[in-house]
């Protein structure tokens, strides 16, 4: 009897140590969770979409304009996030129709027909234009120079067409 | 998945004690992430929730409530661009990262 219940206080002390939940955000700092935001724009639902939206543009400018004291800031994570996009990107043009995203000798090009309804062609998914509105912020918002890193990924030029 | 109560219960609670949260700097440096994450979860949630039920609306009510703690320039220096091992040194021993 006293051995089982020594077995069970293990796993209690184990739980009172426990960290609240696994990718919490009490080791993240802003720019892990612009990041983070930049990210959710890809998402569905719209409202949730929306209000990513709105914070990312809140926050984007203090990530950009500040000193960043770790190592990820917003040079670092643009590449990987848009490569990672980019690559989503096909699927969703053949969803939507007529929208069209070709990647040739690191260019990419999206054709972001707003009134494609019109010559029978469809537009693309809300997801996909607010992502693209959050990525011509991104570009306006700061200092071409912080964004250098984006020469040694496989995307070097965004065309919005 | 938390239900939708306990959802718009949280919403309300959040709301109710903003006052008071935005007061302690230290809190607010430890917290607000998280917080915000959270709710933009219940946002998410509350996608296949009936709009009438107004879930959705109070949890986008508290993100603009807490999102101004972040951005507001009376807070002077954004503690949350700081290295996180700087913000864990200040937190209550609850977390063991």
């Amino acid at each position: 009897m006293l051995g089982f219940a020594r077995q069970l206080r293990t796993p209690i002390k184990a739980a009172a140590n426990i960290t609240p939940r696994a990718g919490d955000w009490y080791c993240q700092t802003l720019d892990s969770f612009v990041f983070w935001l930049f990210r959710q724009l890809q998402r569905p639902e719209t409202e949730y979409r929306r209000m990513c939206m709105n914070l990312y543009e809140e926050y984007a400018p203090l990530v950009s304009k500040a000193p960043i004291a770790s190592g990820l800031s917003v040079q670092s994570w643009l590449p990987g996030a848009l490569h990672g996009i980019f690559t989503s990107l096909p699927a969703a043009g053949a969803a939507a129709g007529g929208a069209r995203a070709s990647k040739s000798k690191g260019v990419v090009a999206m054709d972001v027909d707003q009134d494609g309804d019109e010559d029978g062609d469809k537009q693309w998914p809300d997801h996909v234009t607010d992502w693209s509105d959050a990525l011509v912020f991104t570009f306006e918002g700061a200092d071409l120079k912080q964004y250098g890193a984006l020469a040694a990924s496989p995307i070097e030029y965004v065309c919005l067409v | 998945m938390p239900y939708l109560l306990c959802r718009m219960g949280a919403s309300l609670c959040f709301s109710k004690f903003y006052q008071e949260f935005r007061e302690h700097s230290n809190y607010v440096s430890i917290y607000i992430l998280d917080i915000l994450a959270n709710l933009l979860a219940a946002v998410q949630l509350s996608h296949q929730d009936d709009t009438s039920l107004g879930s959705a609306d109070m949890a986008k009510y508290v993100i603009a409530k807490y999102s101004r703690t972040v951005s507001d320039p009376a807070q002077g220096e954004v503690p949350m661009l700081r290295h996180s091992r700087m913000r864990i040194c200040e937190r209550p021993r609850i977390c063991s990262c």
